[in-house]
């Protein structure tokens, strides 16, 4: 009984160090995460309005090895932010970044796509010429394609979309059923079925690239189901929080995406 | 002259003594490069293990072993010898998930990609595993002993077929064994797996075994390599890439992905212990993602199950043709 007891005792000794490690980590992360929330509101407070983001960002993204063509923004399980994903969407305009998508599992984003839609025109003021509703969205198709602003064409132009869960593995299996389909009928055999021929057929579908760079918004690190075969080669970076995201965060973490050098293998 | 002699001479010396050190730090590891070894953990390490095991260690780790090349020019040995002493962190990391009561590992060893590499550095890393393998074979009574069961997702026709061979006999030999399942990800990369998945059911509907409202994500992911293995819940990446580089993407979907920034050779158990105090911070957060993955996961139908044990049955006999082989 004595063994027993001093076993049992040994037990809860762990099990309390285990409680008191996580209430630690817990602790630390409280007063980080308390200290970016007190640095960003400084920052904003003492925000030089001189200068115009736009420029800012276009003359910053040259010094740059390199600037992903797709970029991602998962959103996780933070609440959404349409004001922040808007402004994020326009400073990928002002980086040369052609391609955005968000990504909520939850499939919110996709319901209230329309929220998103008011957001860019709010920060856009208006001027939504340079932006493209993809395939994914339900905006896609509905906009007249003027592409002119005071009779001068804008070049850079912003792909949008949206994706939830069952763009990823629901997708694939879509296509698997349509693949089946056509060997019923006779257009395809088994045999033909390889890696480039499932992926001219979801590249039709989606009419993007591969995203080169992606942003996991809160504290997890997970793709949370995200496109799992066009993430083969992306990038993943954390963002503590896409609420109220400033430029320089954004800089940052395409200074950081800059950096990253890609083998392919070999 | 002499002055030079004097200054270059004690130079020497020490260059002597440290390459001989080294032969001695790495001679024993070239004589006990085996699969299963005892512990090599202190007893503060062992008092750490025993604290984080109080919280939820993920049953399936798997990992990305990333920077033996880097590792090999960082102490300027051969790329070889960063290969192979990246095969020791792996059986020192299998110990130490053993330790910590981690039942399934699946390792990234080798990628359809990494076929681009040298001539020199492919045949190499192809001898390698020759001997790793063949090793495994002869360590049969360590394994049986403690129920590992060996599996190698890829594909295998990629390799040379010696080398299918030893693999497939390794397969068969463990396949009963179910304490610890050691998954190695050899001539793979997710989108051939994925690509052969939709193959292999397409190959169904054509045959008239499956209907096409049979194909689901479920049945999808039975015709996947790690079809007998549950999701990983945790992915550790070494060498401080943050990538997933075509590795287990059908499989991580709900997983806590954990970037390591510490060259695979010299991933430590702290390491270890940091993505796992990391996965049990997340869990919470990944459960909903996990849930909404199995409703979408689709039903199974009568002919799907027939399906999946028809397939499961032809790659074991494809497998016992394989370890028969005249080599």
């Amino acid at each position: 009984m004595y063994v027993c007891s001093s076993n049992s005792m040994t037990f809860s000794l762990y099990r309390v160090t285990w409680t008191l490690l996580h209430m630690l980590i817990s602790a630390l992360h409280f007063i980080e995460c308390v200290w970016i929330s007190v640095r960003k509101k400084l920052d904003l407070l003492h925000k030089k309005c001189t200068e115009d983001e736009y420029d800012f960002i276009s003359r910053y993204v040259k010094l740059f090895d390199k600037v992903p063509s797709h970029l991602v923004v998962i959103v996780g399980n933070e609440s959404i932010s349409y004001r922040d994903l808007a402004n994020v969407a326009v400073w990928c305009i002002a980086a040369g970044i052609s391609f955005i998508s968000f990504y909520d599992h939850h499939g919110n984003l996709k319901k209230n796509e329309t929220e998103l839609f008011r957001a860019l025109s709010e920060v856009t003021k208006g001027h939504l010429d340079n932006i493209i509703w993809g395939k994914k969205t339900k905006t896609h198709g509905l906009i007249k394609r003027n592409g002119t602003k005071n009779g001068v064409i804008s070049t850079q132009k912003l792909h949008v979309n949206i994706f939830s869960l069952s763009d990823g593995k629901g997708a694939l299996v879509q296509l698997a059923r349509s693949i089946c389909q056509s060997a019923i009928s006779g257009q395809i055999k088994s045999a033909d079925i390889n890696q480039d021929i499932i992926d001219t057929k979801l590249q039709a579908e989606m009419d993007i690239p591969d995203p080169e760079l992606a942003l996991i918004c809160g504290d997890v690190c997970s793709t949370y189901g995200f496109l799992p075969w066009q993430i083969r080669v992306t990038e993943f970076l954390q963002l503590q929080s896409h609420h109220n995201i400033q430029v320089k965060d954004f800089l940052l973490l395409l200074m950081r995406y800059g950096k990253c050098a890609q083998r392919f293998g070999k | 002259m002499t002055f030079h002699c004097a200054v270059y001479f004690p130079k020497l010396v020490v260059l002597w003594i440290i390459s001989i050190l080294h032969l001695k730090i790495s001679l024993p590891s070239l004589v006990e490069m085996s699969w299963i070894r005892d512990s090599t953990l202190s007893w503060i390490q062992l008092l750490c293990v025993k604290i984080i095991k109080n919280g939820r260690v993920p049953k399936h780790v798997a990992f990305i072993m990333d920077g033996n090349r880097r590792y090999a020019k960082k102490n300027n040995v051969q790329k070889v010898e960063g290969h192979s002493q990246g095969f020791e962190k792996l059986a020192e990391t299998l110990q130490w998930c053993l330790d910590l009561g981690i039942s399934e590992v699946t390792v990234y060893a080798f990628s359809i990609e990494n076929f681009k590499r040298s001539q020199e550095e492919v045949d190499a890393l192809m001898e390698l595993s020759r001997q790793k393998f063949k090793q495994l074979l002869c360590e049969k009574d360590k394994l049986m002993e403690h129920g590992v069961c060996i599996r190698i997702i890829g594909n295998l026709s990629l390799l040379p077929q010696d080398i299918q061979k030893l693999i497939a006999q390794a397969m068969i030999l463990t396949k009963d064994n179910n304490k610890t399942f050691l998954n190695v990800a050899f001539a793979y990369t997710a989108r051939e797996e994925m690509a052969q998945a939709v193959q292999a059911v397409v190959s169904g509907v054509e045959d008239g075994a499956l209907r096409v409202s049979d194909v689901t994500q479920k049945l999808l992911s039975s015709c996947m390599y790690t079809s007998t293995s549950p999701d990983p819940e945790l992915l550790i990446r070494t060498s401080g890439e943050v990538r997933l580089s075509d590795y287990m993407l059908w499989q991580v979907s709900c997983s806590c992905i954990y970037f390591a920034d510490v060259l695979w050779p010299e991933f430590s158990i702290w390491h270890l212990l940091a993505a796992i105090i990391k996965f049990q911070r997340s869990y919470a957060q990944l459960v909903p993602v996990c849930q909404a993955d199995e409703m979408a996961n689709g039903s199974c139908s009568e002919r799907s199950s027939v399906f999946q044990t028809r397939l499961a049955a032809s790659r074991l006999a494809t497998l016992e043709e394989l370890s028969h082989a005249i080599s």
